[in-house]
C-alpha cells in the first residue's frame, strides 16, 4: 500500500520521474498523462517498495511499462522509432548563453535521438541511475547500456555542435 | 575529435559517469593527459551530462490525476463514479507526517484531526442506542451501501452531526457489530493514504478524498474485516477506474465473522 514512506520517496523523485516521462514522450501533454497515470497506478498498487532505492527503481519501471503499454495500445511503436518530420528553426539563433534557450536546445536535440538512446540517457543522466541499475531496469546487458549512453551522447553532441537543432511538430498524443 | 574510435567514446562516456573500474579509469586518465582531442571530448560529455540533468529542474505537474468533483454531496449514483478521486500529485506532503493511531498533524488535516474524538463519541452514542434509524432526507451514497452490504453490513442509521459538521452513517452486521462512517468537509483538492489504527479495541480508518474527509469507526470488529472494509471504501472513493466487481469479490473473499 502507498503509505507515508512511499509518499516521501515519491516527493524525492517527482521531478526526475516527470523529466523521464518527458524524455520518453514527444510532447508535454503526453508526458503529463503518462506521469499522472503512473502515480495513480502506484498509489493503487498493493505491494509498493518501502526502501528509497527500490521504490525509485520500481517507480521508474512502472512509468516505463505504462509507456510501453500505451505504445502498444496506440500501435505507434514504429512511428516512435521513426524520426519525426523536422522543421528547421536553426535560424532562431540560440546564443548559447541563455539558460532557457540552452535547455530548449538540449531538449530539442535530445528528442531527435532514437527511443533507445533517449531511454537510456534519461535514466542515467536525468534519473541518476547507475549502468547496473539501468541495465536491470531495461532488461538489457550492462555493456549495452554503456554503448547506448555513449552513442546517445555522441549523437547529441553532433546535433548541438553542428547547430542542427530543430523543432518537431507538436502533435498532441504523439508518444 | 578526429581519430577517436567508438570504443574510445564508450570508455570516455563511462569515465564521465564514474562507471569504469579503477584500472580502466587510470588508463583513460593517462590517455587524457596526453591526448587533447580525448580531453575535449570528455569535456563535451560532461557538458551534455550536466545539460540533461538540468532537464529535471522543470517542475512536475501539480495537477490532479483525476478530476471528478461530485456535483451533489449525497446524490451519488453509480458505484464510485460519483465520488471525487482527486489525487493531487503532491498529496504526499499531506500525509508524510501521519503516524499510526493519529490523523496527522499537518494544517491541512487539522479540521479532521480535531473532529475525531467527537465523531468517535457520536459512534459510541449510536452504538449504545436502539435508534434512531434512517433519517429522512439523508441518503447514503449508493456505492457506500453496496460495498458494505457486500460485507454483510446493513445501513440502519443516518444522521447529521452538527458539531463537527458531518454526516453519520451507521451500519450493523449480523452479530450486531456496529460500524460508523462519517463524512465531513475536507480541504479541497487533497487525497492521500488510508490510515488505519487500532487502540484499545477502538478501530478507526481515515482518509481524505477531494472535498470529503472520511472516518470509519468501529469497536472490537475483526481486524481483517475492518481493514478490508476500510481499504475497499478508500479505493472505491478514490479510484474511478477500479472495477466494481473486483472490489466486491475482494470484499467477499475477506469476509469474516462479525465478533463484536
Amino acid at each position: 500500500m502507498f503509505g507515508a514512506d512511499q509518499h516521501s520517496n515519491l516527493d524525492g523523485i517527482r521531478r526526475k520521474l516527470f523529466a523521464y516521462a518527458r524524455a520518453l514522450c514527444r510532447d508535454r501533454h503526453a508526458a503529463e498523462d503518462l506521469y499522472q497515470d503512473a502515480l495513480l497506478r502506484a498509489m493503487s498498487a498493493k505491494d509498493v517498495p518501502a526502501g528509497t532505492a527500490s521504490f525509485r527503481v520500481w517507480m521508474f519501471r512502472l512509468l516505463r511499462n505504462l509507456w510501453i503499454d500505451n505504445l502498444r495500445t496506440q500501435k505507434r511503436r514504429e512511428a516512435v522509432l521513426t524520426r519525426v518530420e523536422l522543421t528547421d528553426i536553426s535560424s532562431a539563433g540560440h546564443s548559447g548563453n541563455d539558460p532557457v534557450l540552452d535547455r530548449l536546445a538540449i531538449r530539442e536535440a535530445f528528442m531527435q535521438l532514437s527511443k533507445e538512446h533517449r531511454d537510456v540517457l534519461a535514466l542515467v543522466d536525468i534519473g541518476g541511475f547507475s549502468y547496473e541499475e539501468t541495465a536491470e531496469l531495461l532488461g538489457i546487458p550492462r555493456g549495452t547500456v554503456m554503448s547506448r549512453v555513449s552513442r546517445g551522447r555522441v549523437a547529441l553532441a553532433a546535433q548541438l555542435v553542428e547547430g542542427n537543432v530543430v523543432a518537431f511538430p507538436t502533435r498532441r498524443g504523439r508518444a | 575529435m578526429t581519430g577517436l574510435r567508438a570504443s574510445d567514446d564508450e570508455m570516455l562516456s563511462a569515465y564521465a559517469d564514474g562507471e569504469l573500474s579503477a584500472d580502466d579509469a587510470a588508463w583513460v586518465a593517462n590517455r587524457l593527459a596526453r591526448e587533447p582531442d580525448l580531453a575535449r571530448k570528455l569535456a563535451e560529455f560532461h557538458r551534455i551530462k550536466a545539460a540533461l540533468a538540468r532537464l529535471a529542474d522543470d517542475p512536475a505537474p501539480d495537477v490532479p490525476i483525476i478530476s471528478a468533483t461530485p456535483k451533489r454531496r449525497f446524490g451519488y449514483g453509480a458505484v464510485a463514479a460519483a465520488v471525487a478521486a482527486v489525487a493531487v500529485l503532491g498529496a504526499g506532503l499531506l500525509y508524510t507526517s501521519h503516524t499510526a493511531g493519529s490523523f496527522g498533524t499537518k494544517p491541512e488535516t487539522a479540521t479532521v484531526l480535531t473532529q475525531k474524538e467527537r465523531l468517535v463519541a457520536s459512534h459510541d452514542v449510536w452504538a449504545a442506542s436502539e435508534g434512531p434509524y434512517l433519517s429522512e432526507g439523508l441518503q447514503a451514497p449508493a456505492w457506500m451501501e453496496t460495498l458494505l452490504r457486500a460485507n454483510g453490513l446493513e445501513l440502519v442509521h443516518s444522521a447529521a452531526v452538527p458539531a463537527p459538521n458531518a454526516e453519520h452513517f451507521g451500519f450493523v452486521g449480523k452479530n450486531d457489530c456496529r460500524l460508523s462512517l462519517f463524512v465531513s468537509a475536507a480541504p479541497a483538492d487533497t487525497a492521500g493514504t488510508l490510515l488505519i489504527s487500532s487502540d484499545g479495541g477502538l478501530q478507526t480508518a481515515s482518509w481524505i478524498d477531494g472535498s470529503d474527509g472520511f472516518l470509519l469507526v468501529a469497536r472490537g470488529m475483526d481486524a481483517l474485516r475492518f481493514n478490508t472494509v476500510a481499504t475497499s471504501m478508500h479505493l472505491a472513493a478514490r479510484d474511478l477506474r477500479r472495477d466494481g466487481d473486483e472490489m466486491l469479490a475482494t470484499l467477499a473473499a475477506a469476509r469474516q465473522t462479525c465478533n463484536a
